[in-house]
């Protein structure tokens, strides 16, 4: 009995202490979205030329590796699902599938994971290393806030550049698929346009990027978050980036699975298709 | 913590208006513990204007945790801090930021921005705090590089000067502002003895020529002894000396004597030796009691 009791009350600690830091990470967002929001309107809070440095280190460098593995994704959709579908009736159907699949999933989750696995790791060693290097303490007794300086740059370039990226991410894989299905599978081009064009909405794509967009906040949040949380020694900043990573493709793939099923209420509603 | 009415707080601001004479820095009864262990237990002390203090202690023994404290960084569990008479944590967020501009600090690892250079990193501060043109802000940071002896190396980014060398310039960063009051942690460590001797005749200078009240951490014997008008010794949670560099030479205290002297004998290291020792044999941590006990008769009651 005393056992049970004792387990209990061990995860009802840690649930207490993972309630009190998600609650901390979520009063830690607002604060910099905050901060955003008026870094926009006042140069001071964050200067322009981080964010242009911010936006060039986690937009413009991911551009290669997301055209890259976006067409991969695209191609092997198609090549792993046309045989499959040409059993059991017409194969320019793979288009539809594609096409759904990458806009609504595909695009915006590995793109997002591919994300916080680059910039979001990168986000959480550079505050990190900033935080044991008492750079966060510097800035807080120059009365600069941390967050306003620090992350709100970091936060602004994820939030604008994800979307692009999961832009680019989808063109590609849709454009992979596309030239494997004509070349390698005997679908016409004009039979696959016209299947796309059927089965695949102009909602699928703009719900598509409106999840990148809460990607984009979940990352830049979590990842500023656990680099602010690094105590003590350089060692810390490995694991806190590690853990980053991780909270990320949870919150990632938990948050496409709670999105696909808003998007089917919203579609009930007729305000999707 | 409990903190005084307004009313109080409001009259401690008038006071500083009237004494501008009065103690630069005022300690009440600071207590500061992490879990179970209590690093800081009821430390009041008073710091007088335009003189050098040191602040030593044994490695883990809170020095950083009370610098914290003292420039509004980590809020005490209880007591608080003046500030030329501004009580940091009693008063509002206005009060505790009109209280920062009158200190600089310089930190352990000169804690300068890397993606700035360093003229940029001693500018930081002052477009922050004031509305000046860019040509007045740069003569000010010319200035205060020249003073630390940087000028030369304004357009270097920190990750390409040496440790010394930017230890001066967060030291010019530090004094930006003219600040009335500069933290020191630990400004030597990591450096040559040259330029240990450099930056202790640094921050001599400074405190002579600015008229600035410095505290320093530190334990390094050499430079205590070179630049400190007076010395307080923390251990143990407590201030266990306070005193000239003269009385520290010729105190009697068996615990001061031991750290002045770095004798690895005597009242500081005993009971870490100990822990050391049982945390080595038996793995988790028990209460030492000094008696060696055999593994197997630990568990006996
Ligand atoms: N954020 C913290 N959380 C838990 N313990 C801490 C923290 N900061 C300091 N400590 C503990 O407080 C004690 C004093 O630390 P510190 O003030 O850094 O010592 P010093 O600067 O004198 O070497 C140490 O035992 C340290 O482990
Ligand atoms: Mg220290």
């Amino acid at each position: 009995m005393a056992l049970v009791a004792d387990n209990l009350a061990a995860l009802g600690a840690l649930i207490n202490r993972q309630l009190v830091s998600l609650g901390r990470a979520i009063k830690f967002g607002s604060n910099a979205a905050v901060y955003t929001g008026r870094g926009i309107l006042n140069r001071r809070i964050f200067p322009r030329h981080d964010f242009i440095v911010q936006v060039d280190y986690t937009g413009a460098r991911s551009v290669p590796i997301m055209i890259l593995t976006g067409a991969l994704v695209g191609m092997t959709l198609v090549a792993q699902t046309t045989p499959t579908l040409a059993r059991y009736g017409p194969k320019e159907l793979v288009a539809g599938v594609c096409g759904v699949s990458v806009l609504r999933t595909f695009g915006p989750v590995l793109a997002a994971i591919i994300f916080a696995g680059r910039v979001g790791a990168a986000f959480t060693a550079e505050l990190g290393t900033m935080k044991v290097g008492e750079e966060v303490l510097a800035l807080d007794t120059m009365g600069i806030d941390p967050v306003g300086y620090l992350v709100a740059p970091r936060f602004a370039a994820a939030v604008l550049m994800l979307p692009c990226l999961t832009v680019l991410f989808d063109a590609a894989a849709l454009l992979g698929g596309f030239i494997i299905a004509i070349t390698n599978f005997d679908i016409s081009a004009s039979d696959y346009l016209d299947v796309t064009k059927q089965f695949v909405y102009i909602s699928n794509f703009t719900f598509g990027l409106f999840k990148s967009l809460i990607f984009a906040v979940l990352i830049s949040v979590i990842c500023c978050f656990k680099g602010f949380s690094v105590h003590g020694s350089g060692m810390e900043v490995g694991r806190a980036t590690m853990q980053a990573v991780v909270a990320c493709l949870i919150a990632i793939i938990f948050g496409d699975f709670l999105l696909s099923l808003f998007y089917n209420i919203l579609a009930k509603l007729d305000i999707v298709a | 913590m409990s903190g005084p009415s307004p009313s109080d707080a409001s009259s401690s601001r008038a006071e500083s208006g009237l004494q501008s004479h009065g103690p630069a820095i005022k300690v009440e009864h600071i207590k500061k513990a992490y879990g179970d262990n209590v690093v800081l237990n009821d430390i009041s002390f008073e710091l007088e204007r335009g003189r050098v203090y040191v602040i030593m202690g044994p490695s883990g023994c809170g020095k950083s945790t009370l610098l914290r404290a003292m420039i509004g960084a980590e809020e005490p569990d209880a007591g608080t801090v003046f500030i030329d008479g501004v009580d940091t944590w009693a008063a509002d967020k206005k009060a505790r930021e009109e209280a920062r501009r009158k200190f600089g600090v310089l930190f352990q690892g000169s804690a300068l921005l890397n993606a700035l250079t360093v003229a940029e990193n001693v500018a930081l501060p002052i477009t922050r705090h004031t509305d000046l043109l860019k040509s007045t802000v740069d003569l000010m940071v010319k200035l205060k590089l020249e003073l630390v002896g940087m000028g030369d190396a304004a357009d270097k980014y920190p990750y390409e000067i040496s440790g010394g060398m930017k230890k001066r310039a967060g030291l010019a960063r530090a004094i930006a502002l003219d600040p009335a009051i500069v933290f020191f942690d630990e400004p030597n460590s990591g450096l040559d003895p040259v330029m240990v001797g450099v930056i202790d005749k640094l921050i001599r200078d400074l405190t002579i020529k600015l008229g600035i009240t410095s505290v320093l951490i530190t334990h390094d014997m050499a430079s205590i002894f070179r630049i400190a008008d007076e010395v307080l010794m923390l251990y143990g949670g407590r201030i266990v000396f306070r005193g000239t560099p003269d009385q520290l030479r010729t105190t009697t205290s068996p615990l001061v004597r031991q750290f002045v002297n770095g004798d690895p004998e005597g009242p500081i290291n005993a009971p870490r030796q100990l822990a050391e020792l049982s945390q080595a044999l038996f793995g988790a941590s028990r209460p030492v009691t000094g008696e060696y006990q055999a593994p197997g008769e630990r568990d006996k009651p």
